[in-house]
């Protein structure tokens, strides 16, 4: 056994509204150079759609993630024979306009145009080349389904249902998918880079491209199944989300989980058994791999784990975080959480928690609703089960039972304070897991609810807690680095500027 | 001029090289690398660059091995000069084509699509004219040249990188070839200055490595 920590998020999908506000930052603060304007670190999509680049979730079209073959876990796009043969040319790594063509308005030209008769216009120029072009694509091109009912069809998502039934306007659904990188425990681009420049972050599990190694190869673009490495036109190097790793080693979240405004992210480490990583993500069927990646993390609140995680040289401070980290909690304790298509078989580390969506008719049971939401489950298991529609199921099941749950208390609650029925009783008592009348109990319905669902009140109130007030410190628990415990800093005084940027 | 051309300018296109290679690494590192348009205009990419690096890559060891290798060690080998000449003769007029035809794909596809265009910079340019170039002497040789080209030039080479220099053995060259030599060596000299610089980070350490590479940023921590 070898235990490594692994930064991680989760996303809780049910409270995304595509406000683009993680973008926002992230694409100022990491993409805004010339060459870099298609990339975004993080964008945003609505499903159903085929998304940014066009259909990256096809692996059939580009090769991407790992496959087993002969029962041996491949890379999809073959061995590295056959990647070192072909490595002049890479046909399937996405070109610009799968992507989308960057662009810029003329603004210039609104006050400078000669006086004529019609109002200047300030059209779109391709940031490439200057020219006029016509904009047909971009990061969230779908955005609230925008041109859903055509691209829609060639969402794979839609496996074993029809999707031309969905996409009808009666029937339509929607939800949001915040992608970033997702910093894999067996990352195919790491594997794909014939030069060496793709690693792991040995320390937290950050997936990076070494700028002064990347040869232009241009594999990693091609093997990234979530399509999240990209290549900068202008350095012809390969350029991907860092996570924020200069805010992350200063114990701060990323720019995206940090801005926010819905709160849906949660930024925490994850213990994991680094030597069993291939041999899970390696099992025979692929509606096995979540259950697989679940039994890779450790439970660090256990002793024994924490010890052997301080002998495999992991620092205190970062055992510390991993005991109270949220995604420990929404990942394997309360199994809220899911993976983004495990099929893929890199096992990544940014979790979804599934949307709840309305009801499609009305006068049905409570168990009778989860198979009469507007989403169907069997969509949300393509995406993030590998068709496996149990998780999900369960996933959606204790969401509904803790919503029942605190319903019943807050309203008996409520009502045993004398207050109307949809005034809000104190949220603090929530936080603080204490009730203010303690005789005043949400209803035996509730509570069975509940049980059957393997939770006690308790815990509905800690998840409560987490996803619907979800404060600042319940979501990030982010360690920082002892920088100045790496070096000698006495040594180092007043010699240590700050390199050159790498042109 | 002939010795300069044939004594001292070998050697100073592979000082250039030498010297310019290590200026660049320690200098742009991250400039190092094959500045791929993979990105831009895919089909075209794959058709063209397969053929010419294809045939390039024989070209090259075509020339390392033909002229490189001593006759003594031919004749050891049971290689007659006219089996060699032979060999050398059906390969390079296989080659010398397939070299222009995936250049001419690849320079066309740099001036007609004007993504590519507008991320070309003037040593693209450079480079893809002058092995053009080479192929054009190069093919001239294979299909109308003359017989003991391959002896003499060898010979030379040979002197050249026994630090012997005899620019009188190519005295009685034609001009093609000499031609030839001279843009050959100056491709070398070009190499630290372009994108050319990959042809030193061929990724052989790529199978010794394990699929997933951790590195820490600070060791003792």
């Amino acid at each position: 056994m070898k235990i490594k920590a692994q930064m991680a998020m989760v996303m809780n999908l049910d409270k995304c509204l595509a406000c683009h506000t993680c973008t926002i930052p992230c694409k100022n603060a990491w993409t805004t150079p010339a060459g870099s304007e298609y990339i975004w670190f993080n964008n945003v999509e609505t499903k159903p759609g085929i998304g940014y680049p066009r259909r990256w979730e096809d692996q059939d079209k580009w090769h991407g993630g790992w496959e087993l073959k002969h029962g041996h876990l491949k890379l999809r796009s073959g061995g590295k024979l056959r990647r070192f043969l072909s490595i002049f040319a890479n046909g399937e790594m996405p070109a610009i306009r799968d992507y989308y063509e960057p662009w810029n308005y003329n603004y210039k030209y609104l006050t400078d145009a000669p006086a004529q008769k019609n109002q200047p216009a300030a059209g779109p120029r391709s940031a490439i080349t200057g020219e006029p072009i016509k904009v047909d694509w971009g990061p969230n091109w779908e955005d609230d389904l925008a041109g859903a009912s055509v691209t829609g069809l060639e969402d794979v998502n839609f496996r074993g249902l029809q999707a031309r039934t969905y996409l009808q306007y009666k029937n339509v659904f929607m939800f949001h998918l915040p992608r970033i990188c997702e910093h894999c425990l067996h990352p195919a681009c790491v594997a794909s880079c014939p030069s060496g420049a793709l690693y792991k972050r040995d320390e937290d599990g950050i997936v990076l491209v070494d700028q002064s190694r990347c040869r232009s190869w241009r594999m990693c673009e091609s093997a990234c199944p979530y399509k999240k490495v990209y290549l900068n036109w202008k350095t012809h190097r390969s350029e991907k989300c860092i996570f924020c790793y200069p805010r992350i080693e200063a114990g701060e979240p990323t720019l995206c989980a940090q801005a926010c405004a819905g709160r849906i992210r949660y930024v925490g480490v994850m213990l994991y058994d680094a030597d069993r990583v291939r041999e899970m993500a390696g099992c025979a069927s692929e509606t096995d791999i979540y259950e697989n990646h679940l039994a890779l993390f450790m439970d660090p609140r256990d002793p024994a784990v924490a010890e052997q995680a301080a002998r495999d040289g992991i620092p205190r401070q970062f055992i510390d975080a991993a005991r109270r980290s949220p995604i420990l909690k929404l990942v394997r304790d309360w199994k809220l959480a899911l993976p983004l298509h495990p099929e893929f078989r890199t096992l990544p580390m940014v979790w979804y928690v599934p949307p709840l969506s309305p009801l499609v008719k009305s006068g049905i049971t409570n168990a009778e609703s989860l198979d009469n939401m507007r989403i169907p489950l069997k969509y949300l298991a393509n995406l993030l089960a590998a068709g496996d529609e149990k998780p999900v199921r369960r996933a959606l099941e204790r969401l509904l039972a803790m919503r029942a749950f605190i319903r019943s208390e807050r309203f008996a609650q409520n009502k045993a304070s004398g207050q109307s029925g949809d005034k809000l009783a104190g949220q603090d008592d929530f936080a603080a897991n204490t009730l203010a009348d303690p005789s005043a109990r949400a209803s035996e319905e509730s509570i069975k609810a509940l049980e059957a669902q393997g939770l006690d009140p308790e815990t509905a109130r800690a998840m409560y807690r987490m996803l619907a007030l979800a404060r600042l410190e319940d979501r990030f628990v982010v360690p920082s680095t002892r920088r100045e415990l790496a070096d000698n800093v006495d040594k180092l005084k007043g010699e240590a500027g700050f390199p050159e940027a790498i042109s | 001029m002939h010795e300069f051309f044939f004594g001292v300018y070998p050697y100073l296109c592979l000082t250039i090289l030498g010297l310019g290679l290590l200026f660049r690494y320690l200098t742009t590192p991250g400039e190092w690398n094959a500045r791929s348009s993979n990105l831009f205009a895919k089909k075209s990419l794959v058709t063209g660059s397969y053929i010419f690096h294809y045939a390039i890559i024989l070209t090259f060891f075509g020339h390392f091995f033909g002229l490189l290798t001593p006759a003594w060690v031919m004749g050891a080998l049971g290689v007659s000069y006219k089996a060699h000449l032979a060999v050398a003769g059906i390969f390079g007029k296989i080659l010398a084509p397939c070299v222009f035809a995936g250049l001419f794909i690849l320079l066309s596809r740099r001036l007609a699509v004007r993504d590519v265009w507008a991320s070309t910079v003037p040593m693209d340019l450079v480079v893809l004219l002058f092995i053009m170039f080479q192929s054009l002497t190069g093919g001239y040789q294979d299909y109308m040249g003359r017989s003991d080209v391959l002896e003499v030039v060898g010979s030379w080479a040979r002197g050249i990188l026994a630090c012997s220099p005899e620019p009188e053995v190519l005295a009685e060259m034609p001009l093609y070839i000499k031609i030839h030599i001279v843009c050959g060596l100056a491709i070398f000299a070009l190499i630290p200055f372009s994108r050319l610089v990959h042809f030193f980070s061929i990724p052989l350490a790529w199978f010794a490595r394990p699929a997933i590479v951790y590195r820490r940023r600070y060791e003792n921590l």
